[in-house]
C-alpha cells in the first residue's frame, strides 16, 4: 500500500516554484565557486586581502618573535592587507618549497629563500621583479645584492645576511688563561687546552653523516680560513693547498677538541650551557643563545674572534625575501604594498634589531647605538665578506650536488679511513665529472 | 513460469557479476591514481633530463640509465640495499622466531612479557633514532661504557660515524624496530599447532630439540618463508631510520637505494636520475613481489594438495 505513494512523490513533476528556487539555489552555487576567481581592487573588497608568508624564520628562536612583531606592527598600521604565518622548518624548507615548485606552484604570496635556492627559483620563473619595492621605499641595495638580479631587474630583497666567524665564551677563555687566537695553529692549541672530556670542549663544527646540509654549510669556511675558495668558474678546486689545509684543521680540531657525534641542536645546546667553548656560526646563529641558553650568563659572555686566519675572510650569505610570481596580481601587489612598508629604514632597523642582526642590507640600516650594544659582534665586522659565488664559483648554482659531493670523503677522512689528500683527490675527480655534466 | 525464473535469475546474475567490479572500482582507482601512474610518470620522467631551475626538461633516451650502470655509487647503493635486506631480514626474523619460541612458554607474567616485546614495533621511528643515537654516541653514549668494560680500549669507538660499525648498527636498530611483529605472526601459528603432535612426539621418545626439529619446524617453516619475503620488501623500502640515523653515510656506507633516490631528487635536485635509480628499486622490489607471489601460490598448492 506504501509503494504508489513513494513512486508517486519520486515521480512528482516539477512546478514553476520549484523550478526557479531550483535555478536560484544553481546560480548562488555557480557565483560561490566563481567568485574568489574574480579579482577585485582592495578597495573594493569586504575582507582584508590575505597573504601567506612562506618562511622559516618563525621556528627561529628571537627572528621568529621579531617578525610576529613587525608583522603586528604592519597590521596595526594598515587595515587591507592582512600576512600569516606558513612554512617549515629550517631543516625541511628548501625541500618542500622546492617540491611545490616543481608541481607548479609555491603555495605561498611570500617567501623567502636560501641565495642558492633562490637563484634556482628565480631562473624557474618564480620570482617577480621587485624594482618598484626599492623606489617607493627609497633605498639604496647594497652591492652584495646585485646576485639577486635578473636582467638587471631585482628579484629578491635581502632580509637577512649572515657571516662566518668564530664565537667564543670570554668567560670559559679566561677561566683557562687563554686569549683570542693569534694564528691558526694558536688557535688549535687552544681549542685543545679548553678540551676536558666529556665535560668539556674546545671547540664545534658540525660532522655528522646525518646533518650534511650542516656539515657541508659549515665546511665552506674552513677552505676560507687558508684563503681558499672551492670552485673558480666551472673549475672545482677541492685539491687544492687552501682546502687539503683547511680540512686537516678541521680533522684536527675534530680529533683533539670536538664532542664527537654530537648534532648541532645538541652542541648549541652545550654552547649555552658553557660546555663547548667555541662555535663557529653564522652571525644570526647568536640569537640562539640570547635566549634560551641554559647558562644564562652565556649571552654576555659572548665575543667573536677579529679575524686571525690569513685574508681575514668569512663567507656571506644574503637570504631574500621573494613575492611568488604565480600568486595573483592583486596578492602581488599587496605582497609589494608589504615590502615597501617593511623596507622603509624605520621599519627595516626595527626588524635587524629584532632578529639581532648585524649586517644591513640597505645604506643605514643600521643604527649606531644598536651596534654599540653587540659586545660579540665586533670580530664579525672586521671580517672581510666573500659572497657565496666567490667561494664556489659556477657551481653556486650546483652548491648541493657539490656537498653531496664532497661531504662522504670528508667522513672517509673523519673516521680515518684515507688521509685528506687521498680523499680529496677522489671528490675533486668526482667534481670534475660533475663539472662536465651541469656546464654541457 | 520456468522461464520467467530462468530469465529473472539469468538478470540477477548478470547483477551479481558486476558485483565484484563494483566492489573492487575503489581500490583500483586508488591504485590507478595514486600509484600506477606515477609509476608510469617516474618512468617517463627516468628518459628525460630534468634539473630543476636549471635547464628545461628534455627527452634524453636511455642516458640515465647509461648513466647509472656506469655509476659505482648506483652499485655502491645497490650493494648496500642487499646486505642491509640480507641482515635485516636474518636478525629481524631470526629474533623474532627465537621471541616466540619464548612467549609460546608457560611462565608467570607471559602477557606482560608479550605486551613489553611489541613496544619496540610501536615505536616512531624518529624518538627510536634519537634515543639509539644517544646510546651510541661516541663521546657521552651509554655503550662506551659497557664497551669500556669488555675491550681493553682506550678511545671510544665512533659508533654510527664508523665506516665498519655504521652498517651493522643500522642493521641492528631495523631489526629491534621490527622484530616484534615476526614473533607476533610466529606465535599465532606456534598456537595453533596441535599440542596432540607435541604429545605424540613425547611419547615416541623425541626430546624437546627434536620436537622442535620434527613437529613445530615444519608446521612454521611456510610462514617463516612468507615473512622473510614480506621482510625483504619492508627491508628495500626502509628510509626513515636510515636517513634519521646515519643519512646514508658515513661515506655511503649506508646509503641504501631509497636513500640514493632521495638524495638524487630532492639533494641534487635531479629528478630524473632519481626517477632512473627509483626505476632500477622498482625492478628489485618487483622481482621480489613475484617471487612473494610464487611461494604464496606454491603453499595454497601444497595445503591444497
Amino acid at each position: 500500500m506504501t509503494k504508489p505513494t513513494d513512486t508517486k512523490k519520486t515521480n512528482k513533476a516539477l512546478n514553476r516554484r520549484d523550478f526557479l528556487k531550483m535555478g536560484a539555489a544553481a546560480t548562488v552555487g555557480a557565483a560561490s565557486v566563481a567568485m574568489p576567481k574574480i579579482h577585485f581592487p582592495v578597495f573594493l573588497r569586504q575582507s582584508k586581502m590575505e597573504l601567506n608568508m612562506l618562511t622559516w624564520f618563525w621556528t627561529e628562536p628571537g627572528r621568529g618573535d621579531a617578525w610576529r612583531a613587525m608583522i603586528q606592527k604592519f597590521h596595526e598600521a594598515q587595515s587591507d592587507i592582512h600576512i600569516n604565518e606558513a612554512g617549515y622548518g629550517e631543516n625541511d624548507y628548501f625541500q618542500q618549497i622546492l617540491i611545490q615548485a616543481k608541481s607548479g606552484r609555491i603555495d605561498g604570496d611570500l617567501f623567502t629563500e636560501t641565495p642558492d635556492g633562490f637563484l634556482r627559483l628565480m631562473n624557474a620563473g618564480h620570482t617577480v621583479s621587485l624594482e618598484d619595492v626599492v623606489s617607493k621605499a627609497g633605498v639604496t641595495l647594497s652591492k652584495a645584492q646585485d646576485m639577486l638580479r635578473k636582467d638587471g631587474e631585482v628579484n629578491g630583497l635581502d632580509i637577512v645576511t649572515v657571516r662566518f666567524g668564530l664565537v667564543y665564551n670570554k668567560a670559559m677563555f679566561e677561566k683557562a688563561g687563554v686569549t683570542e687566537p693569534t694564528d691558526l695553529d694558536n688557535w688549535l692549541e687552544i681549542a685543545t687546552s679548553l678540551t676536558d672530556r666529556p665535560n668539556q670542549f674546545g671547540m664545534y663544527s658540525p660532522h655528522l653523516a646525518s646533518e650534511p646540509f650542516s656539515l657541508w654549510f659549515m665546511l665552506q669556511q674552513w677552505a676560507v680560513l687558508y684563503d681558499g675558495i672551492w670552485a673558480d668558474g666551472k673549475k672545482p678546486l677541492l685539491n687544492s693547498d687552501a682546502v687539503i689545509n683547511g680540512i686537516k684543521l678541521y680533522k684536527a680540531m675534530y680529533d683533539n677538541a670536538m664532542p664527537q657525534g654530537t648534532d648541532v641542536g645538541t652542541a648549541n645546546s652545550m654552547f649555552g650551557a658553557s660546555k663547548i667553548a667555541q662555535n663557529m656560526v653564522v652571525s644570526a646563529a647568536v640569537n640562539i643563545w640570547k635566549t634560551g641558553a641554559e647558562d644564562p650568563e652565556v649571552y654576555g659572555n659572548l665575543r667573536s674572534a677579529a679575524p686571525f686566519w690569513p685574508g681575514g675572510k668569512g663567507i656571506t650569505r644574503i637570504h631574500p625575501i621573494c613575492v611568488n610570481a604565480n600568486t595573483e596580481p592583486e596578492k602581488q601587489a599587496a605582497a609589494k604594498e608589504f615590502l615597501s612598508w617593511l623596507y622603509q629604514k624605520e621599519n627595516y632597523q626595527q626588524l635587524l634589531e629584532g632578529c639581532l642582526d648585524v649586517i644591513p642590507a640597505i645604506e643605514g640600516g643600521i643604527r649606531p647605538e644598536y651596534r654599540e650594544t653587540l659586545t660579540w659582534a665586533d670580530g664579525y665586522d672586521a671580517t672581510t665578506a666573500i659572497t657565496v659565488p666567490e667561494v664556489l664559483g659556477d657551481f653556486v648554482l650546483f652548491n648541493d650536488e657539490l656537498g653531496q659531493v664532497v661531504t662522504p670523503h670528508i667522513e672517509e677522512i673523519l673516521a680515518g679511513a684515507k688521509s685528506v689528500e687521498d680523499a680529496m683527490g677522489e671528490a675533486q675527480a668526482e667534481a670534475e665529472a660533475l663539472a662536465e655534466r651541469v656546464f654541457a | 513460469m520456468a522461464a520467467q525464473a530462468a530469465i529473472n535469475k539469468s538478470a540477477s546474475g548478470r547483477r551479481r557479476d558486476y558485483l565484484p567490479y563494483m566492489l573492487a572500482l575503489p581500490i583500483i582507482l586508488y591504485e590507478t591514481i595514486f600509484i600506477l601512474i606515477p609509476i608510469v610518470q617516474q618512468l617517463v620522467s627516468s628518459f628525460t633530463s630534468d634539473m630543476f631551475g636549471i635547464s628545461a626538461v628534455k627527452w634524453v633516451g636511455l642516458a640515465n640509465y647509461d648513466r647509472m650502470l656506469s655509476d659505482k655509487y648506483f652499485w655502491n647503493s645497490m650493494r648496500v640495499t642487499l646486505s642491509f635486506m640480507g641482515g635485516t631480514v636474518i636478525v629481524a626474523v631470526g629474533a623474532g622466531l627465537i621471541a616466540a619460541l619464548l612467549m609460546n612458554q608457560n611462565f608467570r607474567g607471559r602477557s606482560v612479557a608479550r605486551a613489553i616485546m611489541t613496544l619496540p614495533w610501536a615505536f616512531p621511528d624518529l624518538p627510536t633514532v634519537l634515543i639509539f643515537m644517544w646510546i651510541f654516541n661516541p663521546s657521552f653514549g651509554v655503550m662506551n661504557l659497557f664497551v669500556r668494560w669488555i675491550l681493553p680500549i682506550e678511545q671510544n669507538p665512533k659508533w654510527m660515524m664508523d665506516i665498519n660499525l655504521a652498517l651493522p648498527l643500522v642493521i641492528m636498530i631495523a631489526a629491534w624496530k621490527a622484530f616484534p611483529f615476526y614473533g607476533l605472526v610466529t606465535l599465532s601459528v606456534l598456537q595453533s599447532i596441535p599440542s596432540e603432535l607435541y604429545e605424540a612426539a613425547k611419547v615416541d621418545g623425541a626430546t624437546r630439540l627434536q620436537s622442535f626439529r620434527y613437529v613445530t619446524l615444519p608446521e612454521i617453516i611456510p610462514t617463516l618463508m612468507l615473512m622473510g619475503v614480506l621482510a625483504c620488501i619492508f627491508a628495500f623500502r626502509q628510509f626513515a631510520l636510515i636517513f634519521l640515523f646515519t643519512g646514508g653515510g658515513p661515506a655511503r656506507t649506508t646509503e641504501t637505494l631509497v636513500v640514493a633516490v632521495y638524495k638524487a631528487a630532492f639533494n641534487s635536485f635531479d629528478f630524473s636520475y632519481g626517477a632512473t635509480i627509483g626505476m632500477a628499486g622498482f625492478v628489485a622490489v618487483f622481482a621480489i613481489t613475484l617471487l612473494f607471489a610464487y611461494l604464496q601460490r606454491r603453499q595454497e598448492a601444497e595445503a591444497a594438495s
